[in-house]
């Protein structure tokens, strides 16, 4: 009896720590309060177009909104420390860049990708961006997608 | 002894600065491919390649915990590609468009014979609009509206063709299928004001200068198995009214209130059909 009560609270743990882990701090900020938002602008593909390049969700989310952007740093970084793979580079203490792989879902890959070009070198820009992809892309092909 | 303590010091401070002192773990000349990995656990370079031997690799892995932040650097941007942005994304403060069609159903009006009132049209076949770009917009337009009124039985629209009043009489006796409607069609001009509120919610305040067009009363009943459908037209409705509105929308629909202060007929030429309150669905406003 013993060894069944821990077999069960053993299975419903790792339930719930699977299920803590599916949900992501970015998920705020698709909530559709960017959609009229000005200063903002939110892309949502699905469907056969986000198919095409080997994804089953996309959802980009540019603002030039100097709080907003920090808020947006703050939960890439939160989601990034439960990354199971990263590249990040930080520019004067700040993130420039972050590519986040994130851990399965239902075995679709997940990825966070978080840029702000305030800091860039060469020609900076008031814009940081954000864009959370879900599908079976590899990190090469994601790269290839979002990088010029 | 102060000379023993003072090489001492010397000596630990040497120590000391040899261990803070970078060493060069290995240096490979013009590698191939050099390749950094990264786990919760740790960090790996793997070099591919180098000057002299392409079959040459090296691996250099780092063991850390979770909560260590890792930092990079490199010397070139990164060229964003955002794969789905549109150029016709960029909002502008100008538009012309068409919007807002609406049916409803009356509330109330003045008038105590109307039994029931129907409203539907489209509010701006065109538009202007100004948006500033903050969550507002301006628009004025053009737009079609149709209303119309039927009375409670036994009364019925009646008009003396003569003098082009309208009158109520009642039907003649042993009627059926009895309807009498009142339909006053307009053009529409409205001034209206958005006001978005997020999540896809926004408000419409405007009103709207009626140029009263057409008007017609049909009288339709049966009596002995035969029907009568009688219209009269050159009714003289009021050729100009005006109305407000609002509506309270989530994306593409919403409801609509709309109140018509203004009677639907001349004065001396109607019965006085006015203050009649609307509630109905508005679609694309």
């Amino acid at each position: 009896m013993k060894r069944i009560t821990i077999i069960i609270l053993t299975c419903l743990l790792t339930t719930i720590a699977a299920m803590a882990q599916t949900g992501l701090n970015i998920n705020r900020l698709f909530d559709g309060r960017y959609k009229k938002a000005s200063g903002a602008t939110e892309i949502i593909v699905t469907g056969v177009q986000a198919r095409e390049i080997g994804l089953t969700v996309y959802h980009s989310l540019s603002v030039t909104d100097k709080n907003q952007a920090e808020l947006v740093e703050g939960l890439v970084v939160k989601d990034g420390a439960k990354a199971v793979d990263k590249e990040v580079e930080y520019r004067n203490g700040q993130l420039y860049y972050g590519f986040y792989t994130m851990p399965k879902q239902k075995h679709s890959n997940r990825y966070i990708f978080f840029l702000n070009q305030n800091l860039a070198r060469k020609s900076p820009k008031n814009v940081v961006t954000l864009i959370y992809m879900e599908g079976f892309a590899n990190q090469d092909e994601i790269k290839k997608l979002i990088r010029k | 002894m102060k000379k023993i303590v003072l090489l001492f010091a010397t000596m630990l401070a040497m120590a000391q600065a040899q261990a803070a002192a970078p060493d060069t773990v290995t240096v490979i000349e013009q590698p191939n491919q050099v390749i950094i990995t990264e786990t919760p656990t740790g960090s790996l370079v793997k070099v591919i390649g180098s000057k002299e031997n392409d079959d040459y690799s090296y691996t250099y892995k780092m063991q850390h915990s979770g909560n260590d932040t890792v930092h990079t650097s490199q010397s070139a941007d990164w060229e964003l590609n955002l794969p789905f942005k549109k150029s016709s994304n960029k909002e502008y403060h100008w538009s012309i468009v068409c919007s807002g069609l609406y049916f409803g159903a009356g509330l109330g009006t003045s008038f105590d014979l109307v039994n029931n009132s129907f409203n539907w049209g489209i509010l701006n076949f065109a538009s202007l609009n100004y948006n500033t770009l903050h969550g507002q917009q301006f628009s004025i337009g053009v737009g079609y509206d149709n209303k119309r009124f039927s009375l409670k039985r036994p009364n019925c629209f009646a008009m003396d063709e003569a003098t082009n009043i309208v009158g109520i009489e009642t039907y003649p006796e042993g009627t059926v299928d009895r309807s009498s409607v009142l339909s006053v069609r307009a053009i529409q001009f409205p001034l209206q004001f958005q006001q978005f509120l997020g999540k896809d919610f926004h408000i419409t305040l405007g009103g709207t200068m009626n140029w009263n067009v057409y008007a017609k009363c049909n009288t339709h009943y049966k009596v002995n198995k035969t029907h009568h459908d009688v219209s009269y037209r050159g009714i003289q409705q009021n050729k100009l009214t005006f109305d407000v509105y609002g509506a309270l929308s989530y994306s593409r629909i919403g409801i609509y209130c709309r109140y018509s202060p203004c009677n639907m007929f001349k004065k001396g030429y109607g019965p006085e059909i006015k203050n009649t309150w609307m509630l109905g669905v508005v679609i694309g406003l």
